[in-house]
């Protein structure tokens, strides 16, 4: 039924489009999205229509029309690329069914260090400022290096070119949801200085009480589906400019998130979950002749995961006087300490008419500290590489961009990544091509880890494996881009191909952990393949009436060869990768009407997942969800903006009641209100 | 700057604070004492039993059994409780508050404590790994040694002897009669040691079996193990159908034979209510049991694969529901106890300090 509502929709709105695109004679409205300037690609700038690489751009815009309660809500509702599904360990994200491993997150364009369980920690990344966020499917690790298999998503925030603002959002919501951000940003003389607070914290839900834990279904669980939460950051930024080809940065900031789970039938979690990061950078700008300029960036990252206790832990561990040791309630005992520092020095040449060159080198230092969990208490892992591309315009209509990255890795040699990219203009279309090659290290944990966790309903074992190659993949893709002034579509068709992936399977438990009631165990192995095939579209278009729409369906076919079952009759068989599913689709309605002193946005998003699938624990059921956001701007003038939004998301009341220890589709508690109130005031410069 | 604008950001950034503030951990437990484990000295002697340990609340009255003999038989004593499973202990304490901890942690605090004489209980069935673990290492290695003036009485496992054996099996032989002698069948598991190191104890289980099928006169009671290669499901079932075939029972006809079935171990616990008598799980059903499926990592528990067999499960100790629950664990009968308890009081008359054993 719900489904029909949808297919009007996009029907009603294809009447509308092919309307508007007929009339040629309304007053244009500027069409933000082809302006949009976009850099992960190529890591120079481009308008998003000239890229030689195609790019899916999130806007801010759309960030703020979506009105979303965090990271994970705003990229899975405005991508359907993008999913998620979030567990007490992490987000889950996936992009074109590759899992976080094989998608490279990036914060203007530097990576995003620290990882819960091998997810990125998205609740670093402040929503309220963002300036638009940038997703790169493929390979990209000719530019990028390691990790950028599936894709790059690179946040890109909001840069104050004003002599004073001061900005403070503050959403709330159903379910104690809080977020706050307050922005802070001046300019004086050659100082530039950037000052930010935020903070997060939602009570969390439950969606069911029925667990299966051991074989069991228990029917009064204390777990929660979304557990109560609260998080925080301070930033400051700072930067000089010391004459007019050189500009020095640096900046420090400090985040802590603390992450409380129930202690009942029937897991008995012993422990919170505590996270704290520190990251330092300095970096600089030097403009040459032309527009050529050089950037260096050194930054050092420490990313920190404890248990907060709140029962006793009797534990097989001891201390060096032979004693047991037992964590009580109320210690904070650390889980892993990643540090990491990272060089790099880039150059952008623009050679001559035709020839632009960027190349660059990259230092990265990784440690983990791990008590318990590593052969060893750390291990270290480190890099050099070097990259060179080159973007040359054949003709004004023709580019070829190709680029190569060379790496020497401590753990397993060299990587050598090849990425070539075609672009074609003609007439209102642009075809594009593209082959990458890219590559993933094996991560320190993957290599040396050992631990026991509860995952799903079963208590396991994971060990790591020193003898690990690095994951290689190819990707081939071709688009087709067609703009109007007012309406603009994209389609993309891409393979994917992955050997050496590294996956968990199972091996024997041995007698000693059978004795500690593990139930399975886990060793990483190179896996031996995993390819995806799929197609994106995408679109937006301006209408009459002030109606801007925009959507996207993303077809996926993702699979990989089973290996964590041997006694399975589809093991080394390919079967679809666990989590992906094959149709995802998302539609943007909004409608913009201004008065004098009053602007009211009205938006509709929908979102639609089918079915999820899972080698273990059931496969999910196919949903889609929908909210209505309107948006109320006063004060609209040079001084101070005012900007309220009040919103329903998931008017349709949907929950997923699926019982813990199965996989379910959507975390979403069901229908729930929010409003958020952005004050911004600002002294721009003259 | 705008006066309003300046108010509402003071005020916003104050409304943050107060909610991160507010969202401080609200646990209202009370602090932990930070005590692995609870001494209390009345006595000069402390006596402790050692088990695997268990969760499941049935087993939790079987421990109390036990202890409460032990106050009547030991009345000078401190009595003390100890597991061995970290898992087990830890999820214990979480649910009851009772800590349950390692027999290291306990020998630790009652050498500090001061305590003149030690008696180990031991509730193990063989004297395999754990067993030979806990009198090596952590009583003789880990406490003897470090405590040399200490008295301390080692009480053997059950079936420590041969002689255990034989009055072992006279009890369960005595428990089954009946049945026994009515055609039906029983089928004991023990838990057993996949290490050949451990041939010596797993053996008992061996004995026991011979010694029971003599005092019954016809092989129709049978031990079996959850790990010990030998003797494990596939074991029980030739041996049923064998015992079958002597009747001259056919197939279709196996429901005429009533299995009964128990744990060999001290408590009704996870291998009784799991491995032994469990029910279907997450993701299985009636048409995928495999009587014949491997030993190791079986899926299905033997009443399953016994009853898909076509063999008929008697009632009687064979109810894992919390709310008819009969399960009976070799703790819960008096006269197994009494065994421990003799073992123990010929421990105590033998009862020697490492300092003594030195000098003889």
């Amino acid at each position: 039924m719900r489904y029909y509502l949808l297919l009007a929709a996009v029907f009603l709105c294809c009447q509308l489009l092919i309307a508007q695109i007929a009339d040629t004679t309304r007053h244009v409205v500027k069409s933000v999205s082809l302006k949009e300037v976009v850099v992960t690609g190529t890591g120079t700038e481009h308008y998003i229509k000239d890229a030689p690489v195609q790019t899916e751009v999130i806007s801010g815009r759309a960030l703020k029309e979506y009105a979303g309660r965090d990271i994970e809500d705003v990229l899975g509702g405005l991508s359907s690329s993008i999913t998620f599904n979030r567990s007490d360990m992490g987000s889950n994200i996936q992009l074109n069914g590759l899992k976080n491993d094989y998608i490279l997150i990036l914060i203007d364009g530097k990576r995003l260090n620290g990882d819960i369980g091998g997810q990125n920690d998205l609740s670093r990344i402040n929503m309220n400022n963002i300036e638009r966020i940038e997703i790169v499917k493929g390979a990209v690790s000719s530019l990028y290096g390691s990790d950028a298999i599936g894709g790059v998503i690179n946040f890109i925030t909001k840069k104050n070119k004003d002599k004073l603002s001061i900005s403070n959002t503050s959403r709330i919501g159903k379910y104690g949801d809080l977020d706050q951000s307050n922005i802070f940003a001046l300019k004086h003389k050659r100082w530039s200085s950037n000052t930010s607070f935020s903070l997060s914290h939602t009570d969390g839900w439950q969606n069911t009480t029925q667990e299966w834990y051991r074989g069991k279904l228990y029917e009064n669980s204390v777990t929660k589906t979304v557990n109560r939460s609260t998080d925080y950051t301070i930033s400051q930024d700072l930067s000089y400019q010391v004459s007019d080809k050189l500009t020095l940065n640096t900046s420090a900031s400090f985040y802590e998130k603390w992450t409380y789970r129930p202690m009942g039938i029937p897991q008995w979690r012993l422990y919170d979950f505590y996270y704290r990061n520190q990251s330092y950078s300095t970096g600089g700008k030097y403009n040459m002749q032309n527009k050529d300029y050089l950037t260096f960036d050194l930054s050092f990252d420490k990313y920190d995961y404890f248990y907060d206790y709140t029962s006793r832990e009797y534990t097989d561990y001891f201390d060096e006087n032979g004693d047991r040791i037992v964590y009580y309630a109320e210690d904070r005992i650390l889980q892993t300490s990643q540090r990491r520092v990272l060089g790099n020095l880039k150059g952008v040449f623009y050679l001559d008419e035709q020839n632009t060159l960027n190349t660059g080198i990259e230092y990265i230092w990784d440690q983990l500290i791990s008590p318990y969990r590593l052969e060893g208490d750390k291990a270290t892992a480190y890099s050099a590489s070097a990259y060179a591309q080159d973007e040359w315009n054949v003709t004004d209509r023709f580019n070829i961009t190709a680029g190569i990255r060379f790496g020497q890795h401590r753990e397993f040699g060299q990587t050598f990544t090849p990425k070539v990219s075609a672009l074609y203009k003609f007439h209102n279309f642009n075809f594009r091509g593209t082959y990458s090659n890219g590559f993933k290290a094996p991560s320190i944990k993957e290599l040396y880890y050992h631990y026991y966790a509860t995952i799903m309903s079963k208590y396991k074992a994971y060990y790591g494996n020193i003898n690990l190659k690095a994951q290689k993949s190819d990707y081939y893709a071709l688009n087709i881009e067609y703009h109007l002034p007012r309406f603009n579509a994209s389609v993309t068709a891409y393979h994917n191909n992955i050997r050496n992936m590294i996956s968990l399977q199972t091996i024997e438990t041995s007698y000693e952990d059978k004795l500690q009631l593990v139930e399975e165990t886990m060793k990483y192995v190179n896996l031996a393949k995993g390819r995806t095939y799929g197609m994106d579209f995408t679109f937006d278009a301006e209408l009459l009436m002030n109606i801007k729409i925009g959507g996207g369906y993303s077809y996926l076919d993702a699979k990989g060869q089973r290996t964590d079952d041997e006694t399975a009759n589809d093991y080394m068989k390919y079967v679809y990768i666990n989590g992906t599913s094959r149709h995802n689709a998302n539609i943007r309605i909004l409608w913009l009407k201004p008065w004098q002193k009053y602007k009211l946005g009205l938006s509709l998003n929908g979102r639609y997942q089918s079915k999820r699938y899972y080698t273990t624990d059931g496969d999910t059921r196919g949903y889609q969800i929908w909210r209505v956001n309107t948006s109320h701007s006063f004060l609209d003038s040079k001084k101070i903006k005012l900007d309220i939004n009040i919103g329903v998301d998931n008017i349709f009341n949907y929950v997923d009641r699926s019982p813990f220890g199965h996989n379910r589709g959507t975390t979403s508690p069901g229908r729930n209100f929010y409003t958020s109130i952005i004050v911004k005031f600002q002294n721009q410069n003259k | 700057m705008n006066k309003f604008l300046k108010n509402l950001l003071t005020f916003s950034m104050i409304l943050s604070i107060g909610f991160f503030s507010a969202c401080s951990n609200d646990n209202e437990d009370e602090k932990d004492d930070r005590n692995a484990v609870v001494i209390n000295k009345k006595n000069e002697t402390a006596l402790l039993l050692c088990s695997f340990g268990s969760t499941y609340e049935q087993p939790q009255a079987t421990y109390d059994q036990i202890i409460k003999d032990y106050q009547a038989a030991f009345p000078n004593t401190d009595i003390y409780m100890s597991f061995t499973s970290r898992t087990i202990i830890s999820r214990v304490y979480a649910q009851i508050g009772k800590a349950y901890s390692q027999p290291d942690l306990w020998l630790s605090a009652i050498g500090k404590a001061g305590y003149k004489n030690v008696y180990i209980q031991s509730l193990h069935i063989i004297p395999g790994e754990e067993y030979l673990s806990l009198m090596n290492t952590d009583v003789k290695k880990n406490f003897m040694i470090p405590f040399p003036n200490v008295k301390v009485a080692k009480s053997s496992c059950l079936l420590e002897t041969e002689e255990d054996v034989d009055a072992v099996a006279q009890i369960l032989y005595k428990y089954y009669k009946n049945r026994l002698d009515a055609g039906e069948v029983v089928a004991l598991m023990g838990h057993g040691n996949p290490d050949t190191e451990y041939t010596h104890a797993n053996e008992r289980y061996a004995q026991l079996e011979t010694a029971l099928q003599n005092l019954s006169g016809e092989k129709n009671i049978f031990v079996g193990t959850v790990d010990w290669g030998s003797k494990m499901f596939s074991y029980i079932r030739t041996e049923i159908e064998a015992f079958a075939t002597r009747k001259g029972i056919t197939k279709e006809n196996y429901k005429k034979i009533t299995v009964s079935l128990a744990p060999l171990m001290s408590i009704a616990g996870d291998h009784a209510q799991n491995d032994l008598l469990g029910g279907l799980e997450d993701g299985q059903s009636w048409d995928k049991i495999n009587p014949e499926e491997p030993d190791h990592e079986a899926e299905y528990s033997w009443k399953l694969k016994l009853e898909k067999l076509g063999f008929t499960i008697g009632a009687d100790g064979t109810n894992i529901d919390p709310k008819h629950f009969n399960v009976v664990g070799l703790g819960d009968h008096s006269a197994i106890r009494t065994i421990w308890l003799d073992h123990m009081k010929h421990a105590v008359k033998n009862a020697t300090s490492w300092n003594e054993h030195l000098g003889e």
